[in-house]
């Protein structure tokens, strides 16, 4: 591994290319990463440099540790975003599904209607008396 | 015991040889316990090297770049390192990554499959909802037992007149071959 440590300052740096890292998948990683360490990221020509400083001190081992972990997350997110890219399809319909079963006919609506209606003129009195309450206090 | 045959086609089939394109070039660094293997791009797909690195990933820091003559270039750094643990590191990448590409190529053949098999499901939920039942047949009135004597006197009658008109029946068949089972093989009044 490619890594230049700082143990000084608690910091590692590498280079990814960006033909197989995307730069979304690097925000999402930094974000896991955001107790344990601050994430820099600079574009380079090839494609990214990334510091990773540690929050707690850090020593050479340490740090490697830190970039190896940070690494194998990346690939963890470019896995999740293959896997839901073969099953998009799969997930829209079920999604499609959920939502047209959940759809009311429109004498359910026309229920609701008439409930909210109804319950209005009580809602008000209740409010009113909860800041009447609150004002007291 | 059969003849051994010189023949080729009687010979049990050779095991397929293994692709030799496919094999990564591997190479180590052993001071930093790191295996690095140039996988070729064009035997196997990125996705397919990615999965391999991805399920080494309890045992090892997994980092993927360009390598030599257009390969893709997997630097796999144990955990934990011991100069045993990182040739066993070697024969576990190739393995997956034979492994990863039977199952990629299974997903990509059957990922219509699996989507008409969802759909289908789900059409299936679907139906109940869309509208009532369909309208069944009105159960058929019981019959009395008036109605029922009635009925078999009736057949009784059909078959005695059957059975009066064999005479004649026979003689245009006098074989038989046009008899039932039943007729045939039916017990004599006698017995």
């Amino acid at each position: 591994m490619d890594h230049t440590y700082d143990e000084k300052q608690g910091e590692v740096t590498f280079v990814l290319e960006s033909k197989y890292y995307r730069e979304e998948h690097l925000t999402q990683a930094a974000y896991v990463f955001a107790k344990q360490a601050s994430a820099f990221m600079g574009k380079t020509a090839a494609g990214y440099e990334v510091t990773l400083k540690s929050k707690t001190p850090a020593d050479r081992e340490a740090l490697r540790r830190l970039a190896g972990e940070f690494l194998n997350e990346l690939i963890s997110e470019e896995r999740r975003f293959e896997t839901f890219r073969e099953n998009k399809k799969i997930i829209e319909l079920i999604v499609t599904q959920a939502l047209y079963s959940a759809r009311q006919t429109p004498e359910q609506e026309a229920e609701a209607a008439r409930i909210t209606r109804e319950m209005d003129p009580i809602a008000e009195k209740l409010i009113a008396r909860i800041r009447a309450e609150e004002k007291v206090a | 015991m059969t003849p051994k045959t010189k023949s080729k086609s009687k010979k049990p089939a050779a095991a397929p040889a293994p692709d030799k394109a496919a094999v990564p070039a591997y190479s180590f660094d052993a001071k930093s316990f790191t295996l690095i293997a140039d996988c070729d791009a064009k035997a196997d797909s990125l996705e397919v090297i990615r999965s391999a690195a991805y399920v080494l990933t309890d045992r090892a820091y997994a980092q993927l770049s360009d390598g030599p003559q257009g390969t893709v270039r997997v630097r796999l750094q144990l955990k934990d390192g011991t100069p045993e643990a990182l040739k066993a590191l070697q024969t576990t990448f190739g393995d997956e990554l034979a492994t990863q590409r039977i199952r990629h190529q299974i997903a990509r053949n059957n990922v219509s499959i699996r989507e008409y098999i969802v759909e289908q499901a789900i059409h299936l939920a679907q139906q109940p909802a869309q509208g009532a039942p369909p309208p069944q047949a009105p159960a058929e009135p019981e019959l009395t037992e008036a109605q029922r004597k009635e009925i078999e006197r009736l057949i009784a009658e059909v078959e005695d007149e059957i059975r009066a008109m064999a005479p004649a029946k026979a003689a245009q068949d006098p074989l038989r071959i046009s008899a039932t089972w039943e007729e045939t093989h039916a017990p004599k009044k006698g017995d």
